[in-house]
């Protein structure tokens, strides 16, 4: 039973000290994720959600708190993990621009995996498997391989940083607001892509985004984080018929939609309003408060702990903490 | 691909069309790249170039001593009857050279230590690093050179050592502040989400990026080191005569101010020219890099 | 709703040099804005949008060459003015917001000197009644405590803030047009809400134009009365803003529309075929023939002639021409 995790992060947080204080980025946060599937990470800026993705893949070493991957306890930085484990957890990064190198050749990008984990022998061997890769992301091979990134478009650099997070055939992949910076076409080209990529190796993966609409059709469990805080887990259908915590209604109202039956989806009677607070100097007890229609005595006082509500479905909110 | 397919790919790569048409933008760095050109060719030519080579080396006419400039002679002769324009030239021999063994021992050592530094800028390597780069900034630099000839016998081998010791910390300034701000980039987090090692991502990730910088530096450089050997050289503490160094030439010239004014003055020219012409290279090169 | 002409582009052809020759980009735009009327011009990047907005103020960039067409500012050629006249429009009547309120705004100062500094350059007034005129901007721009923003630096402000001094500084005074170039791409979901639902009000109160550029569909949507869609520096469809979006009659529009995800989960295209086109050697007719299914002979021949296929639809396209 607990081989079908194949993540699990309990009560991790990630605090920053600045001159201005400490940044409470992520802030005592636990979930668990499914293999085989897309879990879905939303929130806005503060949220602590690309944090949370930094910590998972390694780039910063966690506060406190523990991830366990394939059941492993991996809870420490980069410099500290056995190279296999970069072999298995990849992760394809929010800006196209400054995640290419601007003066390596497509080849030597996208083969740098192959070679630092001695999965080929010689150039030719490179080569062939590079081409496969980009064939994989839909990037003719001949046009692309020798090409440097400032020639190629942002959709293109993203599909090439794709390629190279999948070189090393990886099970999990975290994807921090990959399609953030680009183009509505071409977005939905490179999320047909990772779709097409995530049904053939089968992959697990982290989806980090701001895009509500984008999060209903791509993952398979939605994770709501606010100030460095979970607020809802819940399978998607489920938390887009139900939504239940008051900052998730804000947001799915707050969602510019083209159509008329989306229109309908949205949370009615609830505006956004107030601006988010600062991770330095959080709202007390309940962090969403501040801007809460429905806030009550206890929310100033007390943070509401995370309770299942229905079987899969969590929320942090003194709202449903009677039942 | 074959072989020529990839050696003409690579070339594309490098994006020298896009360089060339940036550089050769401003006038200036067009000016700038015929004289540094010019300098290049006289140094190397200078046995074939020179009207009297023979005067570069021991060699007294005291009959055609201090003749002021005419066609014989066009930049005039010096209290031994040599031909100044003959030793200018071979000045530029002298200096270019200096300024090739300095920037060829100082340059991938400041580079390196640079990059390590940079790299590890919390660790103690780097701050060791940084501290003893500053301990030799901190020191004016004729002033430090001037101690360390001094300290030696004088001679252009010795001079070029003492410049090289004080020049090295500007390229581990350059590229650790380089480095410090590249190892923030998404690539290099790739990389070493990737689990590239740390010596690939120094070298082959951070320091293609500053490529640029350290070329343009390199350039501008050719043009500081010569003046300040020819400094060196001004005070004795470089090449010895008969030795035609620029920067003697302008010490020995300048006890005949103003009247033997040629003796001086065409060799304090030629510094200028030599520096003029690198600084405007060196624009070139930046704006090529840049724009 | 006074239905006077503010802005008319008429026929716009602007192009770049570069080291590889001269970009034809903007080839014959054309546009209208009306006072109190809100316009929408939407399109993917590097389809002219941007381009178009800095030649209406004159600030394209130095390669930038207007080659033909006119831009009438109530009747007068902005493109033809003397110096003068240019500096007084820019000063009084039309202003512009840019997409990033960080770099938009200089960090040395605080946001009362700029504020000051603008208005005393453009209005000539003293002290105390400059500052008058900077807090009534904030306060319009719904600024929680003017005051204090005005002592403020931008950095001690949030996104949403700087924003909103932005557009507080856009209508200082009394301004005729507003472009607002990608106002809340760069904003969190919950304050874009706010930050357009503003924009939108005072826009109604002033009865000032206003151009909202954006890759932001489901934004302009919302929030403007026509619409302009711009393909590869073309307007190919044009007209109210529920007519175009509830029945997109150009193939790149309806393209683009699918390419939306939907907040309703259904399936979303897989983009759209092809790549955007090279300035340099543009497609020949109809740039956007390589890529569309309905393409004809004619569509590779020449532009086609705008029809109004229903009262206040125009499309620009040889599928519509037989009627």
């Amino acid at each position: 039973m607990e081989n079908e995790y194949i993540l699990k992060i309990q009560n991790l947080k990630k605090y920053f000290e600045t001159p201005y204080g400490t940044v409470r980025a992520v802030d005592d946060i636990s979930l668990k994720v499914r293999k085989g599937t897309t879990m879905g990470l939303v929130g806005e800026s503060g949220s602590g959600k690309s944090t949370t993705g930094h910590v998972v893949v390694g780039l910063f070493p966690p506060t406190s708190g523990k991830i366990f991957f394939k059941n492993k306890d991996i809870s420490v930085p980069l410099e500290k993990r056995p190279k296999e484990l970069k072999r298995d957890i990849q992760m394809v990064f929010q800006d196209p621009a400054s995640s290419l190198n601007p003066k390596k050749i497509i080849r030597d990008i996208v083969g740098l995996p192959l070679k630092v984990h001695k999965m080929v022998q010689t150039k030719e061997e490179l080569e062939e498997k590079v081409a496969k890769l980009l064939e994989m992301v839909e990037l003719p091979p001949e046009d692309f391989m020798y090409r440097r990134p400032v020639d190629i478009g942002g959709g293109e650099k993203q599909a090439v940083s794709i390629a190279r997070a999948i070189a090393t055939n990886p099970s999990f992949v975290i994807f921090d607001e990959p399609t953030s910076a680009l183009d509505v076409s071409i977005q939905a080209k490179i999320i047909n892509s990772i779709l097409n990529i995530q049904r053939e190796f089968k992959l697990t993966s982290l989806f980090i985004t701001h895009d509500l609409s984008l999060m209903r059709n791509i993952s398979s469990e939605v994770t709501i984080m606010y100030l460095g805080k979970v607020c809802e887990i819940a399978p998607t259908d489920v938390f887009f018929q139900k939504p239940l915590h008051p900052y998730t209604q804000m947001l799915l109202s707050s969602v510019p939609v083209l159509t008329k039956e989306e229109e309908e989806l949205k949370p009615k009677g609830i505006k956004s309003i107030g601006e988010i607070g600062s991770p330095i100097h959080p709202p007390s007890g309940c962090r969403f408060h501040p801007r809460c229609p429905y806030a009550k005595e206890i929310c100033k006082k007390k943070e509401p702990r995370l309770i299942e509500v229905e079987p899969g479905h969590f929320v942090a909110c003194h709202l449903y903490a009677e039942k | 691909m074959s072989r020529a397919t990839i050696l003409s790919e690579w070339w594309k790569t490098l994006e020298i069309k896009k360089k060339w048409y940036n550089f050769r933008r401003s006038p200036l760095s067009l000016i700038g790249l015929i004289i540094s050109l010019s300098t290049v060719i006289l140094a190397i030519f200078a046995p074939w170039i020179a009207p009297y080579p023979e005067h570069a080396g021991f060699y007294t006419d005291f009959e055609h001593a201090n003749l002021p400039p005419s066609w014989q002679h066009l930049f005039g002769t010096d209290e031994f009857g040599r031909d100044v324009l003959s030793r200018t030239i071979f000045g530029f021999r002298y200096s270019l050279m200096m300024a090739a063994v300095v920037l060829t021992l100082v340059v991938p050592a400041g580079v390196i230590l640079g990059l390590i530094a940079g790299y590890y800028r919390e660790r103690w390597i780097g701050k060791l690093i940084m501290r003893i780069s500053d301990i030799f900034i901190a020191v004016p630099p004729l002033v430090l050179a001037l101690s360390v000839c001094s300290l030696l016998t004088p001679s252009a081998f010795n001079a070029m050592m003492a410049v090289s010791l004080m020049w090295w910390p500007w390229y581990t300034r350059l590229l650790y502040n380089i480095t410090s701000s590249i190892k923030e980039e998404y690539f290099v987090y790739a990389a070493k989400v990737t689990g590239a090692s740390s010596a690939h991502i120094m070298f082959k990730e951070i320091f293609p990026n500053a490529m640029g910088a350290v070329l343009t530096k390199i350039t501008l450089d050719v043009g500081w080191v010569i003046l300040l050997g020819a400094s060196l050289s001004f005070v004795g503490l470089g090449a010895q005569p008969p030795t035609p160094d620029l920067g003697t030439m302008v010490s020995d010239g300048a006890k005949f101010l103003p009247d033997y004014w040629w003796i001086s003055m065409f060799p304090a020219l030629a510094i200028s020219y030599i520096i003029l012409g690198f600084n405007l290279l060196g624009d070139g090169i930046k704006d090529a890099f840049e724009g | 709703m006074n239905k006077d002409i503010l802005l008319e582009v008429k026929n716009l052809h602007v192009g770049y040099k570069t080291h590889m020759g001269i970009s034809q980009v903007l080839q014959g735009v054309h546009l209208t804005v009306r006072k109190g009327e809100r316009i929408g011009v939407i399109g993917e990047s590097g389809s002219g949008k941007t381009t178009t907005m800095k030649s209406i103020l004159k600030i394209l960039p130095s390669n930038g060459m207007i080659k033909e067409g006119e831009i009438l500012y109530q009747g007068r050629n902005i493109l033809e003015m003397k110096q003068e006249e240019l500096l007084e429009l820019r000063r009084k009547k039309i202003s512009m917001i840019f997409q990033d309120p960080t770099s938009a705004l200089n960090p040395l100062f605080k946001v009362g000197q700029l504020m000051l500094d603008i208005i005393k350059y453009s209005y000539n007034l003293e002290e105390t009644e400059a500052k008058e005129m900077a807090l009534k901007a904030l306060r319009d721009a719904a600024l929680p405590d003017p005051e204090r923003v005005f002592d403020s630096y931008p950095f001690q402000l949030s996104g949403g803030m700087r924003q909103r001094v932005c557009i507080a500084l856009a209508l200082i005074g009394d301004r005729e047009l507003i472009i607002a170039d990608e106002p809340t791409t760069n904003l969190d979901v919950t304050i874009k809400a706010q930050v357009l639902n503003l924009l939108t009000k005072l826009v109604r109160e002033r009865n000032v134009g206003w151009i909202f550029v954006s890759q932001a569909l489901g934004a302009v949507r919302e929030n403007v009365d026509r619409v302009y869609v711009m393909y590869a520096g073309n307007i190919i469809e044009w007209g109210q803003t529920e007519k175009v979006f509830s029945n997109p009659l150009h193939p790149y529009t309806q393209k683009l529309l699918e390419c939306v995800p939907k907040l309703t989960g259904t399936e979303f295209s897989k983009g759209i075929r092809g790549r955007v086109p090279n300035y340099f050697n543009p497609p020949s007719g109809c740039r956007f023939h390589p890529r569309c299914d309905f393409v004809m002979d004619e569509c590779k021949k020449t532009f086609p002639e705008p029809v109004e296929v229903e009262t206040g639809h125009f499309v620009a396209c040889n599928l519509y021409r037989r009627r």
